[in-house]
């Protein structure tokens, strides 16, 4: 009893502190729009780092910072955080448009081979949705199969324990399918860390040191996978599949 | 060994042809020196001699330890003794080592009425290095030397040096050849035949030389740390004064020699040229750095800023400069993109200006604009690294507006195929405006999913349905074994019993009162048993106990309380309502301490 009651006023001291500041967020954020709308982009852009710095973060604030960042010109920070605000929200179409928008402006075109419809399919299963909105949903069906298995366990009717048996069975498919996805989403959207070129022009190297033989020169603003991270360099793979190692500082991870 | 063999078996020939022969052909080869340095030439003659009319021919050996200088000059000479006619003929070589060590040069051979007769083989040690020619003088400095003059001993990557291969002389030379090329390694060369050989004076160590230059060429290093090339060697004619006059006056030594003298071949090596190779700087160094090192001019032109579609331009790109400017073969030129650019056409010139190496490169590009509109060509950039400054620099021709007019034949369809097809859709939009409502905070790292109400959710349902199978299981068993239910229910039970009991008292109603504590007593003993309450003995209650290992007190207090309950039982109207008060109180001590044995 007394636990529970510990934990309690722990949450409760979280969330106060949280609801202290966020008055705090909300006027910097209305004074940051305020000067986005006067087209003080510059301005604005900084106004929406302070709230960075204050250690809060939304989808809306990173669309925000990207429309700043596009407005301003540097199209790689730009890709970055409207990719940062489709991690945070998957299903953000404003952030989804405007990032494509931005990619035309990319100067590296990577020519694609075009994919086997499955490979697209799984892509879009494991990319649109966050991996926490399949997780809640497996939690859902984990509840489920509990509660029809309780009743085929309490009730004594033969109808309804039939039927609760085969919801039992139905739950426990849909369960086994949503956690599944969850996880290859969550492979998919936290553990393969992403990156984005931020600075205007960046050697590619085959090897993470100075002078390595130059593979090919990347711009900002192009999109890549991190393959190996060493030191102070990162092994970057292309969606062509080309690979090289640049310097961490000429990127973001998103 | 092996000569010990080849002089007794060399011998042996020489005898048999002596006794066999009669023409007396004799085969010998010598040479001019035996230890010869590196650098130094020697002659080498194989002679063969007889009273024949004609000499048989002469199989020369294999020479291929050394480079052959001139030669084989064959003479012929006849003589008349004592009536015998002898003949004789030299094949003369002069050599050049090619590397130290020791080298035999085999025996030469020729055939004689079917047989073979074989020279001498000759032993050559080459040290490093001239051997000074036996009393020669070397006061003055030398007469003739070979070398190679860089314009710098240290460079930055990519930095051109000029090297100047000059002959200093104070006497006549004559016929210049090359006998060993300069090998250049880890720098891009670039020779340049010199039409003239320029001619000049220089004084070294107050002695004045004539100077020839003979051969120049660039080097670009590529490699950081020190590049070197090897000396070039080449071979001279160089007249040497005669040494007898030199013995006869020191004085009148000069006015006699001069113009008079032997003409001799020799060989001279130059010094090898070693440059250290700095690295270009990684400060300061532009992301598209080019590559180009020197200093360099760029000049751009455009035929004309108004055309109509279709129509082609010449933007052309001029880079001048004092490096090397071979690797470009490309420039981004960034236009845009209703722009088609075409493959340059490149032209390239390199030269030297006295040491100073300087190339052209123009690239001709051909556009051809499919969109019409009013557009600007950017500003191409280039940078290159200045050696003399020690940093980067970035060139920036000038930015050209053009015009460019529907032409009759204007094509939407065609024009569109220059524009990507999803961008034709996204063109001229802008991106969709900011959102003013923040949505929701959460602190930045912080899992909104947090693990501990996860692993809760995961879990409860888990307890909960763990804890509702095992009620479901004990109400099964409650259900099927009596023994079970009774024992679990006997505690309860016997307190129920109790409480009637009580409620008896309280009525006043003894008898009663009484058959409820046996009744409470025996029917917890009953319970736990599972026996019938009136099938149990004293004999059966007494061996229960035991079984249970009851106390032998509590037993004797058992017995003796319900001793008393069956007593006063059937004889009420001795009993008191005090006693009846102890009597309970008796019966539930009993009944709370009997329970601590039975479960």
């Amino acid at each position: 009893m007394r636990m529970t009651g510990t934990l309690l006023a722990l949450i409760l001291m979280g969330l106060t502190t949280v609801f202290a500041n966020e008055g705090e967020i909300n006027s910097i954020f209305q004074h940051a729009n305020a000067a986005y709308r006067a087209q003080h982009y510059q301005q604005a852009d900084s106004l929406y780092q302070t709230i960075l710095q204050k250690g809060f973060e939304s989808a809306t604030l990173y669309y925000n910072i990207g429309n700043c960042k596009y407005k301003l010109g540097d199209i790689g920070a730009a890709i970055l955080f409207y990719r940062k605000a489709l991690k945070l929200n998957p299903n953000d179409a404003d952030a989804a448009k405007n990032l494509k928008l931005a990619r035309l402006k990319v100067m590296d075109k990577i020519e694609l081979p075009p994919k086997f419809f499955l490979l697209t399919w799984w892509e879009a299963l494991t990319t649109r949705w966050s991996y926490q909105n399949y997780l809640k949903l497996a939690l859902v069906f984990w509840w489920v199969m509990f509660l029809m298995a309780a009743v085929w366990v309490m009730v004594r009717r033969d109808g309804i324990r039939a039927w609760s048996r085969r919801l039992v069975i139905l739950s426990v498919v849909c369960f086994l399918l949503t956690s599944g996805m969850g996880y290859a989403a969550y492979t998919a959207q936290v553990r393969q860390q992403q990156g984005v070129v931020v600075s205007s022009v960046v050697t590619v190297r085959s090897a993470p040191e100075e002078n390595a033989t130059e593979v090919f020169i990347l711009h900002a603003g192009t999109e890549f996978v991190v393959a190996d991270v060493r030191n102070d360099w990162l092994k970057i793979r292309l969606a062509d599949g080309k690979e090289g190692w640049v310097p961490r500082n000429e990127t973001e991870i998103i | 060994m092996v000569r010990w063999k080849t002089i007794l078996w060399l011998i042996g020939v020489a005898l048999i042809t002596r006794v066999g022969a009669q023409e007396d052909i004799q085969l010998k080869a010598y040479v001019s020196r035996s230890v010869v340095g590196v650098n130094d030439n020697f002659t080498y003659t194989v002679e063969i001699s007889g009273s024949a009319r004609s000499l048989p021919d002469v199989t020369l050996p294999d020479l291929s330890d050394f480079k052959i200088l001139s030669g084989p000059s064959v003479s012929s000479s006849f003589q008349m003794i004592n009536f015998k006619m002898s003949a004789s003929k030299t094949y003369q070589f002069v050599l050049l080592p090619k590397k130290t060590g020791q080298f035999q040069i085999p025996a030469a051979t020729a055939k004689v009425d079917g047989k073979v007769i074989r020279s001498n083989t000759i032993n050559i040690t080459v040290v490093p290095g001239t051997t000074p020619p036996t009393g020669s003088k070397k006061k003055q400095g030398e007469a003739v030397f070979f070398r190679a003059v860089a314009s710098k001993s240290a460079a930055y990557l990519h930095e051109p040096v000029t090297i100047i291969y000059k002959i200093y002389y104070r006497t006549r030379i004559a016929n210049p050849a090359l006998v060993d090329a300069p090998e250049v390694s880890g720098c891009w060369q670039e020779e340049f035949q010199l039409k003239q050989l320029p001619q000049y004076t220089e004084i070294i160590n107050g002695t004045q030389y004539k100077v020839v230059e003979i051969y120049r060429m660039v080097v670009f290093p590529t490699r950081n740390g020190e590049v070197s090339i090897s000396p070039m060697r080449i071979s001279l004619d160089v007249m040497e004064k005669s040494r007898r006059s030199s013995r006869w006056d020191p004085f009148f030594d000069d006015f006699f020699s001069a113009g008079y003298g032997e003409w001799k071949q020799k060989v001279f090596s130059s010094n090898a040229v070693r440059i250290r190779v700095k690295p270009l700087p990684t400060a300061g160094k532009p992301a598209n750095f080019s590559g180009l090192v020197g200093q360099f001019r760029l000049s751009t032109s455009l035929n004309k800023t108004m055309a109509q579609t279709n129509q082609a331009l010449t933007y052309r790109v001029t880079i001048t400069g004092n490096g090397n400017t071979d690797f470009l073969t490309d420039l981004s030129l960034n236009l845009p993109r209703t722009f088609e650019v075409y493959e340059p056409k490149v032209k390239g010139t390199k030269g030297l200006n006295g040491n100073q190496f300087n190339s052209t490169k123009i690239f001709e590009y051909v556009v051809i604009p499919r969109v019409p509109g009013q557009f600007t060509l950017p500003p191409l950039k280039l940078s290159y690294f200045d050696p003399i400054e020690g940093r980067y620099k970035i060139l920036r021709s000038s930015a050209y507006e053009v015009m460019i007019e529907k032409s009759p034949d204007y094509d939407e369809a065609l024009a569109r195929n220059f524009v990507p097809k999803s961008d034709v859709e996204l063109l001229g939009q802008d991106i969709e405006f900011i959102r003013e409502t923040p949505g929701r905070w959460h602190r930045i790292g912080e899992n909104p999913f947090s693990t501990i109400a996860v692993t809760g959710l995961v879990v409860l349902p888990v307890l909960a349905f763990l804890g509702l199978l095992g009620v479901q299981r004990y109400r099964e068993k409650m259900i099927t074994n009596v023994a079970y239910a009774r024992r679990q229910r006997a505690s309860k039970q016997a307190r129920e019993r109790l409480k009637e009991a009580r409620r008896r008292l309280a009525g006043g109603n003894l008898a009663e009162f009484y058959g409820a504590i046996a009744g409470a007593l025996i029917g917890f003993i009953a319970d736990k048993t599972n026996r019938s309450a009136a099938g149990l003995t004293r004999e059966d209650l007494h061996t229960i106990l035991s079984e249970n290992q009851v106390a032998e007190s509590l037993q004797k207090e058992f017995f003796a309380c319900l001793q008393e309950a069956d007593f006063k039982r059937f004889a009420p109207a001795q009993a008191t309502r005090e006693e009846g008060e102890r009597c309970l109180h008796q019966a539930e001590q009993i009944l709370k301490d009997l329970m601590k044995y039975f479960n």
